[in-house]
């Protein structure tokens, strides 16, 4: 498998690009964690995860405007099958 | 503080209504814990920082929704719910009674499977498995009532006069027949037409459909008791 770092990134650029809808990137996150055989690689997924979404900027942009954030998606990824009981630090720690 | 509220609570809230289950109790009282923070400000004033009015709704629905959680398990120490056996469960065992063939079960199971599964999600698909396994059990269903009514179906290999076939021996009211078409017409639109149905709308649509032919068994097994052995 390529970098995982590159390929996570790839998932949500596709996301940000308006190239893949909500569902099916949720989908695809969830694809390429199940794919990971070692711990250390899932916690690095989610260290990276983590490290998208807090340096993520808001976009206020509306459809279709070809870029949109991809906080939505890192949050219901997260939320399906990550370690939530660090969500909702995460969630407030984006309030600023 | 703004762009928090509009984009990252409503999602938040959402993903932990989905998967609540997910959450442990300690996770629910430091999201309650943190929401007090902006909605009691208002009228503390303890930090002497006016919170966008944004925030403070979405703290009080986001607060909400953990007590709304809470009080679900609440209920469930209350309410035994491993005594309500699952739909699919329930059709599997009236399918057995009516002495039906399971291949009905399979097809809704078959359903349900790729309607929960993680991969790309085509409506066209979901759509045609949901009414295969309506069109299956009617089939089924008005062979077996014009063995036991002796009243035959003359009506065409349609599924929609199958459903007034099944009015007419009494399995449904008029009322119902409308609303069951309307189902039917739905998923057939979804799917042919290729409309842009979400996963969930379809999730909603599956439930709907399980529990009608639950129903339709019920109202089959009366039926059969009404006619004796």
């Amino acid at each position: 498998m390529p970098n995982l770092h590159e390929t996570l990134s790839q998932i949500l650029e596709g996301y940000r690009a308006n190239i893949v809808n909500y569902d099916r990137t949720v989908d695809l996150l969830e694809a390429l964690y199940k794919r990971l055989q070692y711990m250390n690689d899932q916690k690095t997924f989610f260290d990276v995860l983590r490290s998208e979404l807090l340096s993520e900027p808001y976009s206020h942009f509306t459809p279709p405007h070809p870029r949109r954030s991809a906080h939505e998606v890192i949050v219901r990824a997260w939320a399906r099958f990550g370690p939530v009981a660090e969500l909702p630090a995460i969630v407030f720690a984006l309030l600023r | 503080m703004e762009a928090w509220a509009r984009k990252i609570a409503p999602e938040f809230i959402s993903a932990l209504t989905l998967y609540r289950k997910r959450f442990p109790p300690s996770m629910l009282e430091a999201i309650k814990v943190q929401c007090i923070i902006f909605t009691s400000e208002r009228a503390t004033g303890l930090t002497g920082f006016q919170f966008p009015n944004t925030l403070i709704e979405v703290a009080e629905k986001l607060a909400r929704t953990v007590k709304q959680i809470e009080f679900e398990r609440f209920e469930e120490t209350i309410v035994d719910t491993t005594q309500e056996a699952s739909p699919a469960t329930d059709l599997h065992g009236l399918l057995v009674s009516a002495g039906l063939d399971l291949s009905l079960a399979e097809a809704v199971e078959t359903a349900k499977e790729y309607l929960r599964s993680t991969g790309a999600f085509d409506t066209k698909i979901g759509g045609d498995l949901l009414r295969t396994s309506i069109d299956v059990a009617h089939r089924a269903l008005v062979a077996e009532i014009e063995k036991i009514t002796g009243t035959p179906y003359a009506g065409r290999d349609k599924d929609g006069e199958r459903r007034v076939y099944l009015r007419t021996v009494g399995i449904m009211t008029l009322a119902e027949e409308k609303f069951f078409s309307a189902i039917y017409t739905y998923i057939s639109e979804e799917s042919s037409h290729k409309l842009d149905a979400v996963k969930e709308t379809m999730l909603v649509v599956e439930r709907t459909v399980t529990d009608y032919l639950i129903l339709l068994l019920r109202r089959f097994l009366d039926l059969k008791l009404r006619y004796g052995p």
